[in-house]
């Protein structure tokens, strides 16, 4: 139960040897995005962040875009290059892991191998000087929320993945920490197990109460378990708000496209400006953006231009008329159908509710779609940036 | 295991792929075989005759029972039972190298391993430390000798500074002589073993150190609760091999001491004693103290075996008791 400010904070990883005779002999050879200046390779920068007391936050974004780098330094693992962390108000820079009073859950669970299941959650408690009893109190109460009380004498090798979680979970938790760490602790589970866990750590949220911060690459996660989600890219957060926010005003055409699943469909449009009202053209129909939208396109003086326009397929409708596209799959999804097609030179998805559908799609038939101005998103071609914002 | 394979003609033969397994790990059976398995039969049976060249003649093989053990353990005119002697100056100069070398190779391989640390320069360190293991150990044993002899440039630099008489000899001192062995013993496999945990270390995830840390463990506890019973099987592996090699110790005395054990016979090993009755061609003795060389070893090398692996045992009865959990 604290609240964890992290202002403006940088991490950079220096140059070893290796790396500098590999920059000069091949600079082609660049695996991600990050900057790398002669410090090093920027992997986290200008992130600034308030979590408030008993917030469930989510840091999601695409491998090395610095989530877990971020997640690791409000841990202690990982040096602060720059900036500030704050835990409480009190600053954490230079204050050892151990004294920072959080726990973290790590994705391959880091269960100590050589302990049984009792005394990998009663370790912590045991460095602590904590009373025997107390200890078993602890953990049998631990155990108890976690349905792993028929396993503490067991060692983590006779357990399965998801029972391996839950212990690695309970020892987290018997230590009551000011926050709580979690680093994909569902990517190492099947689909099927990773559901389940999803709504365990819902159901554990509500009954622990601590400041929760979550990394994961898994938009789905970010949206269901986040109070907030920062989404983050290259080391730059792109945007910071609840799942509504970032799913209804994405802030630029990377969150756009990370958030929501299917992926948001995108086209080259035209956004023009007439007499105060505001309309997006492609594939010979003219749309009006909603009132709301068009009063903040006027706030902030966009004026007529060529944008990408993004649609998503769940808000995108078929219809008799409207931009012609031509079918390559239908995918029956059971309640809708995932259309396919191609549009405007692009490869676009529709979903198609299956209640009051008649007939079937067929690849090559041709297709007309609209879409609704409350739902179109226009981004800047020159930026990327979401013209509402 | 037996595969149908097609001829060309369509009919179907079968493939014997566990005999040609087989067949290809013969030739080392084969050697194995003959170049130790039979001689260890042949000293145990020698161990029971009486064999061996006085001046020109020839003495035995005669039979007699267990007579040269029973001659390995009379003591001698002055009261000594050699072999046990012996034993205690191989183990003594053993454990008195084998105790820095564990140390300072734990410590060094913690260091090195230390991602916190992220030493520089790792690749140099761990070659430099590596080579005195490469250094043939008759020439260490002529190196110390040049080094420490009485007219050696250690003995002229201690004089020269006071610290020592002029008369002083490091040969004929038993603590210095056997300190030169334990250092000499130390110095050419403390780099061997940091490289052994070192690899060891590096096997044990990552993320477990980190969480330790997490939870509150400072250095000593995540060393001695995290580190430590994770390496323990290298570590084992690591000390019953040294101790194997220890029991086995000869050249380096045996060159230094020029074969005497001096001073006093304080530095004679096991196996410089069984090399002594082998010199004499005397197959039965040096069969018998071959065969209780084995006997400790095996003994020595079961109690350690026991005394650390056996804590970090798994209690699988409790588990296998339960059944319908999934494992």
């Amino acid at each position: 139960m604290a609240t964890v400010q992290l202002v403006n904070i940088k991490k950079v990883y220096p140059h070893s040897g290796e790396t500098k005779k590999r920059k000069k002999a091949d600079v082609s050879e660049k695996k991600t995005n990050l900057q790398i200046t002669d410090e090093g390779v920027v992997a986290v920068q200008e992130f600034n962040l308030e979590i408030a007391d008993k917030e469930f936050i989510v840091l999601v974004g695409p491998s090395g875009c610095g989530k877990s780098t971020t997640l690791r330094m409000v841990a202690g693992l990982e040096e602060i290059t720059g900036g500030e962390l704050y835990i409480d108000g009190n600053l954490m820079n230079s204050v050892a892991p151990k004294d920072r009073d959080i726990a973290m859950v790590f994705q391959n669970y880091a269960l100590y191998p050589h302990m049984t299941v009792y005394d990998n959650m009663a370790f912590a408690l045991k460095l602590r000087h904590m009373p025997k009893a107390e200890i078993e109190k602890k953990v049998m109460e631990a155990a108890e929320i976690l349905d792993i009380t028929e396993y503490l004498d067991r060692k983590p090798k006779a357990l399965s993945g998801g029972q391996r979680q839950r212990v690695a979970i309970g020892r987290a938790i018997v230590r009551a920490p000011k926050v709580m760490l979690m680093d994909e602790p569902l990517s190492n589970l099947d689909a099927k197990l990773r559901n389940e866990m999803r709504a365990e750590i819902i159901k554990l949220r509500k009954r622990i109460d601590t400041t929760f911060i979550y990394v994961t690459h898994d938009q789905t996660e970010a949206m269901t378990l986040g109070d907030r989600i920062v989404i983050m890219r290259d080391g730059f957060v792109q945007q910071i708000g609840t799942p509504q926010e970032v799913f209804n005003h994405p802030a630029n055409l990377f969150v756009a496209g990370f958030i929501g699943m299917p992926v948001m469909n995108f086209f080259d449009a035209e956004l023009q400006e007439e007499a105060g009202k505001y309309f997006v053209s492609l594939g010979g129909i003219r749309v009006e953006l909603s009132a709301e939208k068009e009063a903040r396109l006027k706030a902030k003086g966009v004026k007529s231009q060529s944008v990408t326009l993004g649609v998503r397929p769940e808000h995108t409708d078929v219809a008799d008329t409207g931009i012609l596209g031509r079918v390559d799959v239908a995918e029956m999804m059971g309640s809708s159908v995932h259309l396919h097609i191609t549009a405007e030179g692009r490869d676009v998805i529709i979903i198609v509710p299956t209640v009051d559908l008649e007939g079937s799609f067929n690849m090559g038939d041709s297709v007309h779609f609209t879409f609704n101005g409350k739902v179109a998103h226009v981004f800047s071609k020159e930026d990327d940036h979401n013209l509402e914002y | 295991m037996e595969r149908k394979i097609r001829r060309k003609d369509g009919s179907l033969r079968s493939v014997s792929y566990a005999k040609w397994g087989y067949i290809f790990i013969v030739p080392f059976f084969l050697a194995y075989l003959i170049f130790t398995l039979v001689p260890q039969f042949l000293t145990v049976y020698n161990s029971f005759f009486e064999n061996y060249q006085d001046g020109l003649n020839q003495v035995g093989p005669n039979y007699v029972g267990l007579d040269n053990y029973k001659t390995l353990f009379t003591p001698d005119s002055a009261g000594t039972v050699r072999i046990v002697k012996y034993v205690a100056n191989t183990m003594i100069m053993w454990f008195a190298g084998a105790v820095p070398q564990f140390v300072i190779a734990l410590l060094l391989a913690i260091f090195f391993t230390s991602y916190r640390l992220n030493i520089k320069g790792q690749g140099f360190f761990k070659t430099v430390i590596y080579m005195p293991n490469l250094i043939m150990a008759a020439a260490f044993s002529m190196l110390f000798f040049t080094l420490f002899s009485r007219v050696g440039p250690i003995q002229a630099l201690l004089v020269k500074n006071g610290w020592i008489d002029a008369s002083f000899d490091f040969f004929s001192h038993r603590i210095t002589v056997r300190g030169m062995i334990a250092t000499m013993n130390f110095l050419m496999w403390f780099g061997n073993t940091t490289i052994v945990l070192m690899a060891g270390i590096m096997g044990i995830d990552q993320a477990l150190f980190e969480s330790a840390t997490l939870d509150g463990a400072n250095a000593w506890q995540v060393f001695f609760r995290v580190t430590m019973p994770l390496l323990m099987p290298i570590f084992v592996y690591c000390l019953i091999t040294a101790m194997i090699g220890g029991i086995q110790m000869f050249d380096v005395p045996q060159v230094l001491t020029k074969g005497n054990g001096a001073p006093d016979e304080t530095t004679r090993t096991l196996v410089m004693y069984l090399n002594n009755y082998l010199t004499n061609k005397n197959y039965g003795m040096a069969g018998a103290i071959s065969v209780i060389i084995f006997i400790v070893t095996g003994a020595l090398g079961g109690v350690v075996y026991k005394m650390l692996v056996k804590q970090y045992k798994e209690p699988q009865r409790q588990h296998r008791r339960r059944k319908g959990d999934v494992l």
